[in-house]
């Protein structure tokens, strides 16, 4: 390589690098609306809607991409086992706030994750028992996976190796090969798993059991349950599930039970119970650390709660069923 | 309440493997098996076959829940295979299990299962006696029994027009939705507390075996007896048998059929504080009141 050819390719990857680091301005959140078939955004800041931005069927899963310029929503429509025109996932330009592109993902999409060099997506199809990964750049869809039945939570590991997909029905969770694209494990796990998240170093994978009323934790090595504890004494119902940036805390949103449990990450043992809206499920921490944020299905609310007191500081009213938080920032 | 099931031929499994396979494209990526096929459960199930016309209810509800095993047989390896039985007679001492719900021979193959050494699962039978009196070690009851059914209906209540059914094709909470969807875009019909009962039998064995590592009877009878054993029927409530009947826990649904005014189906017992156990067992004998001596 000669010196002018050394420096142009300096000058493409610090074009690229900056790109993929400037993050919008506004601190915002984005918040999926089953009901209202919409996405709140809400400036945290102010904690007030600053948006709402229309789609075109029930909007569930909902994650940022690693530029932090899209916001992706997976969106289905009201009738299961077919592929409608609502059926895939939806960018949103987070500048904008407008919907510049949809990817086909196969029927019924409900959760995904981004690989972290944001090329690629996999998502749970939850009336096929597959899970699908795309590819951005073409939209073209890479494999079909077979799942349990009723797939519903992706989580991915942090250096965008593993995928883990939970099955509603089956009581599994698939880890698949994001590189060879192979299912390689199934797992049992405890009663209608609903979400999971990889913790930080990529050893463990937190798995909710919304009917068993648990959380599991997953040796990513052993591929194998290490452990399982309760939570509101089986009765909770959790869903969602978040873990800190430094992996000390995983943070459950508990459904019927209206609470979120903060949880040390190593011992499992229950830190705080912090009484939310109604019907928690998604849940997300905000970037520098400092805040949780719950999407409160049947109170039709955000709460936002301050990590250093687990308290709820501020509730903000959204569309009708929020489903999932992505921060925007 | 009459009875029966079900022959699920093996030209209907035929039909139902391939349309499964159909949406699935050139692209599917099959899994790998992930535990050596030695240790993967084989499933014989023996579905009693009625004198009676079979009710197709039950049939589409054992077909429903064959297609979804096999589907996990792909993840986690094993098998599962239906035999239609005739006769309480010493073939069926190679089954894993028997799935039946006649009115008038129930207590007989709940009582033969136990000589055979496998579990007979009713999905069609209320009568209480079975429950009481008439109980078997290897029966576990599936369907509620009519105790259940009343104490539903006069929890709230409850008027003339009510009636109490374990399932109900528009539920919708607790992911009920999704299974109806299922059953529905299958069968194109809806799901009734028949067919619920007969596809929750074959999800009770099937996830029995995969967690026992065994198809063999005596495993699946130890598992389902487990003070912590449950299993999800898409009734938002962990479901477990009651160790002193074996009936299987689980919430009962009042449709009120009020004229003036559209259907209205309520959950019942209504979720209080305490244990989930506890409230659930409000419904139908209780440990004091059963005269089914397993549990004393």
């Amino acid at each position: 390589m000669n010196p002018r050819e050394s420096r142009i390719l300096t000058v493409l990857f610090a074009a690229l690098f900056a790109s993929s680091v400037s993050a919008p301005s506004a601190p915002v959140i984005f918040i999926s609306n089953e009901g209202s078939h919409d996405v709140s955004v809400i400036d945290i800041k102010t904690n007030t809607v600053v948006a709402t931005i229309p789609l075109p069927g029930r909007a569930r899963g909902i994650q940022t991409s690693p530029d932090r310029r899209h916001v992706y929503v997976a969106v289905s429509d009201d009738h299961p086992q077919t592929t409608g025109t609502a059926d895939g996932i939806t960018a949103i330009d987070i500048e904008s706030r407008k919907v510049v592109a949809t990817y086909r993902v196969g029927s019924d999409p409900e959760q995904f994750a981004i690989t972290p060099d944001g090329s690629r997506i996999f998502a749970s199809n939850e009336d096929g028992g597959t899970a699908t990964a795309i590819e951005l750049a073409r939209g073209k869809q890479l494999a079909t996976f077979v799942v349990g039945i009723e797939p519903e939570g992706v989580a991915m590991s942090p250096n965008g190796r593993w995928v883990f997909v939970t099955s509603e029905t089956s009581n599994s969770v698939s880890m698949i090969d994001a590189k060879t694209n192979t299912v390689v494990a199934n797992v049992l796990v405890d009663l209608r798993p609903r979400a999971a998240v990889v913790s930080p170093d990529g050893t463990k994978v937190y798995v909710t059991a919304e009917v068993a009323g648990t959380l599991s934790v997953i040796d990513t090595k052993r591929r194998e349950v290490e452990r399982t504890v309760t939570l509101e004494n089986g009765e909770g119902k959790p869903v969602g599930v978040a873990v800190s940036a430094d992996g000390k805390r995983l943070y459950v949103a508990n459904g019927r039970a209206g609470t979120l449990s903060v949880l040390d990450e190593g011992t499992l043992k229950l830190i705080a119970t912090v009484p939310v809206g109604r019907r928690p499920w998604g849940v997300a921490i905000s970037r520098d650390g400092n805040f949780v944020y719950t999407a409160n299905g049947l109170s039709n609310d955000v709460s936002i709660i301050d990590r250093a007191t687990n308290k709820v500081v501020a509730t903000v009213k959204v569309g009708q069923r929020p489903w999932g938080v992505a921060v925007g920032w | 309440m009459t009875t029966i099931y079900a022959r699920v031929t093996r030209r209907e499994f035929v039909r139902l493997s391939a349309s499964l396979a159909a949406p699935l494209s050139a692209m599917v990526v099959l899994p790998r098996r992930t535990r050596p096929i030695a240790t993967a459960p084989t499933l014989r199930i023996g579905v009693v076959e009625p004198a009676a016309k079979p009710t197709r209810d039950h049939e589409l509800g054992i077909a429903l829940g064959v297609d979804e095993a096999r589907h996990a047989a792909q993840l986690f390896g094993g098998s599962i295979e239906i035999v239609p039985v005739a006769r309480p007679d010493d073939e069926n001492r190679r089954l894993s299990a028997i799935i039946g719900g006649g009115d008038t021979d129930c207590a007989a193959w709940g009582a033969h299962a136990a000589k055979m050494g496998n579990v007979y699962l009713n999905v069609g039978c209320t009568a209480d006696a079975l429950r009481g009196r008439q109980c078997s070690a290897a029966a576990f009851h599936v369907i509620p029994s009519d105790a259940m059914y009343r104490d539903a209906i006069a929890m709230v209540g409850g008027s003339s027009g009510d009636e109490a059914t374990a399932w109900e094709p528009t539920l919708s909470r607790f992911g009920a939705d999704t299974l109806n969807q299922r059953f529905r875009t299958r069968f194109q019909t809806g799901m009734t507390s028949l067919g619920w009962a007969a596809w929750m039998a074959v999800k009770i064995l099937w996830e029995s075996a995969l967690r026992q590592k065994s198809g063999e009877g005596s495993a699946i009878g130890t598992y389902l007896t487990r003070e912590n054993t449950q299993f999800d029927g898409h009734k938002g409530q962990p479901l477990s048998f009651r160790l002193w009947d074996h009936q299987l826990r689980q919430p009962i649904y009042v449709v009120s059929n009020d004229k003036n005014k559209s259907q209205r189906v309520r959950e019942v017992p209504e979720l209080t504080d305490g244990s989930l156990r506890d409230v659930l067992d409000e419904l139908g004998n209780n440990r004091a009141s059963s005269t089914c001596a397993l549990g004393k």
